[in-house]
């Protein structure tokens, strides 16, 4: 369906309501019980932070403590009243005890299939958040691939952070830059192109909060490729709050792919993922979710600010079990001739839960827009559930908008064929489903690594098919 | 007969659209032995696809009665995987389309799974590449269609000439070939009938559902049978289809129930 239209203008700048976070408790003066586990826990390490900003003016101190305040502002979100948390259950993180930071590293559960088997070497390993300290990891160029922000003060970083920050309305998106022992910081100058991806291995191997934050500033023409494969040992319990903040100059290129993949049901995951897209450049973000945690949302917020900026944003879910995940996206045309694409398809099997919400904004500078937005969901059992919600607000007059979405289940007409040839019922069923997804996979053609990304996309999916 | 046990034995079957639908077959019987081809003729919507279906069982129809005797066992007690495991294959008259699956690893997938059913050993991805280009030259067809997706944007002859490649992988015991004559052109149908030919030997039999004599000057039929009504209404070598080309099917329908026939 293609089509073009002026929609009602719905909560283009989501109204933020007194939440249950109650900022005087936050600061200290009325620590009642009443606070979540969550809250009391946050509490004490804000304020410190905060404390901290007096003490030590460093770059990474000052964004620090932004956050922080930035957080307190904001407030936890409030289910009733912001649509995009209507669908999320926060349950799992509030409610229940959570440890306290560890920044003590542990063993990662090493090697890693993709370097393994599928000789893509990993570059940076994040241990329960924490990464290497010996700063730069096996660095394939002369420049620092991955640096720490506090290990030079980078005040095009700092000062990139710190404007975002004031604009970033998730509050979960700045409490964990609020709580981060450090960012990472890719820095590529102009004209330079990374052969090979980055990857990026995060690997949680115990019970904590973890907070792992990139930055990535592309020059111009500069192109990479970089791979964040998020994965947890069983049964831990942990908090993850990642972010990548993404400033690409004129004319370059990121491939940015998440595969995620945590065996613990006892995961809640929260990525955030801004981009701002400059001239003819290009931010293709592929996401992959094989996760059982309990809880996932991404929120994806790009921003295209040149002319003839592009931006493809796919993602692959599979959920199972009782694992929730959330597909948020706000994707804003903001000059001319821009190209969006958004498709996102999700298998949602025995109690999962999936939400697509996706908005594409269109303002009156995004004249000969050209936004395409699919959510494609497969549900293979009864108590599954597939939520989309698609909105457009467009602002312009000339734009070419279209979105879609279905929501459907296994053909038995194909299934019937399958087995007509012998293919088990159950075999049957797993070809089906990763049918349904694997065209996808596709969309990763020009990226750096491709075959080898394909093959854990698909070693992924029939691991999670066979769970 | 060298072979005591007929290979397929149907005996007054009785079918209806499941879940209480329409009546189809009414009390049909036929037997086929090994060595044999039997042509089934009918007028449209008599019920050809039906006991096609019923045999590859399909779940969209149901049995309400009668037997099927496969090599002497009860082929209706059988899942749809086991009696393709067990030898017998449906050729679609509407093949399926399956995107996002690859037509090599679906022909791979198949055949392991027969292998493993009779516990002969399976053929790893090289190993049935090598056999698969030994089956090919059977339908003549251009290993361009091995790569691309289960019958995904085939033309209509292309999809028959896959579901014959899928017989040769599959070598069964008792062909089902639902109209695989209609879409192919002349030449394929040359092609696609030689093929089958090859396929046949005396420890199998086919049935052949067609609509046109054309297809039995190249598959020389045992029988050839008209289906009318649910029910097999006569029977005859292979005159009776020439017959039936210059006479059409009226003159076997009990007048008061003639069947009107959707074009
Ligand atoms: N699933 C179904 N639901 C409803 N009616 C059905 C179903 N399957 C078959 N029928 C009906 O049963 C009758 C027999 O159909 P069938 O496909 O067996 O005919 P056929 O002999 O193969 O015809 P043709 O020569 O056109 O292929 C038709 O009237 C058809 O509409
Ligand atoms: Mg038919």
């Amino acid at each position: 369906m293609t089509m073009t239209l002026t929609p009602p203008a719905p909560e283009t700048t989501p109204a933020y309501e007194p939440s249950s976070l109650d900022v005087a408790s936050l600061l200290g003066v009325n620590l009642t019980t009443e606070l979540s586990p969550f809250e009391a826990c946050l509490d004490p390490m804000l304020q410190a932070i905060i404390a901290n900003k007096n003490a030590d003016f460093s770059a990474l101190s000052l964004l620090k403590s932004h956050s922080a305040e930035r957080f307190m502002a904001l407030g936890l979100p409030n289910r009733k009243h912001q649509e995009a948390w209507k669908f999320i259950d926060l349950k799992p993180l509030v409610s229940k005890p959570l440890p306290a930071v560890q920044s003590k590293l542990e063993p990662c559960r090493l090697p890693y299939r993709l370097e393994k088997a599928l000789k893509l070497p990993v570059t940076l390993t994040v241990c329960n958040g924490a990464f290497p300290k010996d700063a730069s990891p096996k660095a394939a160029a002369p420049w620092m691939l991955f640096s720490q922000l506090e290990a030079s003060v980078q005040t095009a970083f700092q000062q990139l952070l710190t404007e975002k920050t004031t604009q970033e309305s998730d509050p979960f998106c700045v409490l964990g830059q609020a709580l981060a022992e450090d960012i990472w910081t890719l820095d590529l100058p102009a004209n330079t192109t990374l052969e090979k991806p980055l990857v990026v291995y995060v690997n949680q191997s115990q019970t904590s909060m973890a907070f792992p934050q990139w930055a990535v500033l592309l020059a111009e023409n500069a192109s990479a490729t970089v791979v964040v494969s998020c994965s947890s040992d069983a049964q831990l319990q942990a908090y993850i709050q990642a972010c990548a903040t993404v400033e690409l100059a004129k004319g370059a290129t990121l491939n940015w792919v998440y595969l995620v993949n945590h065996t613990s049901e006892n995961i809640v995951q929260l990525l955030n993922t801004r981009a701002t897209v400059h001239e003819k450049a290009y931010f293709n973000l592929f996401a992959v979710n094989a996760s059982n945690g309990a809880l996932l949302r991404h929120s994806m917020e790009v921003r295209l600010v040149g002319q003839e900026a592009n931006a493809t944003l796919n993602g692959i879910t599979l959920a199972t079990g009782k694992t929730s995940v959330h597909n948020h996206v706000r994707l804003t045309h903001d000059a001319e001739n821009c190209q969006s694409s958004q498709i996102f398809k999700a298998v949602v099997g025995d109690e999962a839960k999936s939400e697509f919400d996706g908005s594409i904004f269109v303002t009156t500078n995004g004249q000969q827009t050209d936004a395409k937005q699919l959510s494609k969901n497969m549900l293979l059992s009864n108590k599954a559930k597939a939520f989309a919600r698609p909105w457009l607000n467009i602002d312009a007059d000339d734009v070419k908008c279209s979105h879609g979405t279905t929501v459907g289940q296994l053909d038995e007409q194909q299934l019937f064929y399958l087995v007509s040839r012998g293919i088990s019922p159950d075999e049957a069923r797993d070809v089906l489903t990763l049918a349904f997804v694997v065209d996808l996979l596709s969309q990763l053609e020009n990226v750096a690594g491709v075959e080898a990304l394909k093959a854990e996309c698909l070693a992924l999916f029939q691991e999670k098919l066979a769970r | 007969m060298k072979n005591q046990t007929p290979l397929l034995q149907i005996i007054n079957l009785h079918a209806q659209v499941a879940n209480g639908g329409q009546k189809i077959l009414n009390g049909l019987n036929l037997t086929v032995n090994a060595g044999e081809v039997h042509a089934i003729m009918g007028p449209n919507g008599s019920g050809k696809s039906t006991l096609s279906k019923v045999l590859a069982g399909h779940p969209s129809i149901e049995v309400t009665e009668g037997e099927v005797l496969y090599k002497g066992q009860n082929l209706l007690g059988l899942e749809p995987n086991e009696r393709a495991t067990a030898g017998v294959f449906l050729a679609f008259q509407y093949p399926i389309e399956l995107p996002g699956v690859n037509n090599t690893s679906f022909l791979r997938m198949a055949y392991n799974a027969k292998q493993k059913a009779n516990e002969l050993p399976e053929l790893d991805e090289a190993g049935f590449a090598e056999f698969l280009k030994t089956k090919l030259p059977l339908v003549e067809m251009k290993d361009d269609y091995l790569h691309r997706c289960v019958n995904a944007g085939f033309s209509g002859g292309e999809k028959k000439r896959n579901e014959i490649l899928q017989m040769a992988v599959l070598n069964p015991c008792l062909s089902i070939l639902d109209e695989t004559d209609s879409g192919l052109d002349i030449d394929a149908l040359r092609i696609v009938a030689n093929g089958v030919n090859q396929l046949m030997s005396q420890d199998k039999a086919i049935l052949l559902v067609t609509h046109y004599q054309r297809l039995l000057d190249y598959i020389e039929p045992t029988f050839v049978h008209v289906l009318a009504q649910g029910q097999i209404v006569t029977s005859g070598d292979k005159s009776l289809a020439l017959e039936l080309e210059e006479k059409g099917y009226d003159w076997l329908l009990p007048h008061s129930q003639q069947v009107e026939v959707a074009v």
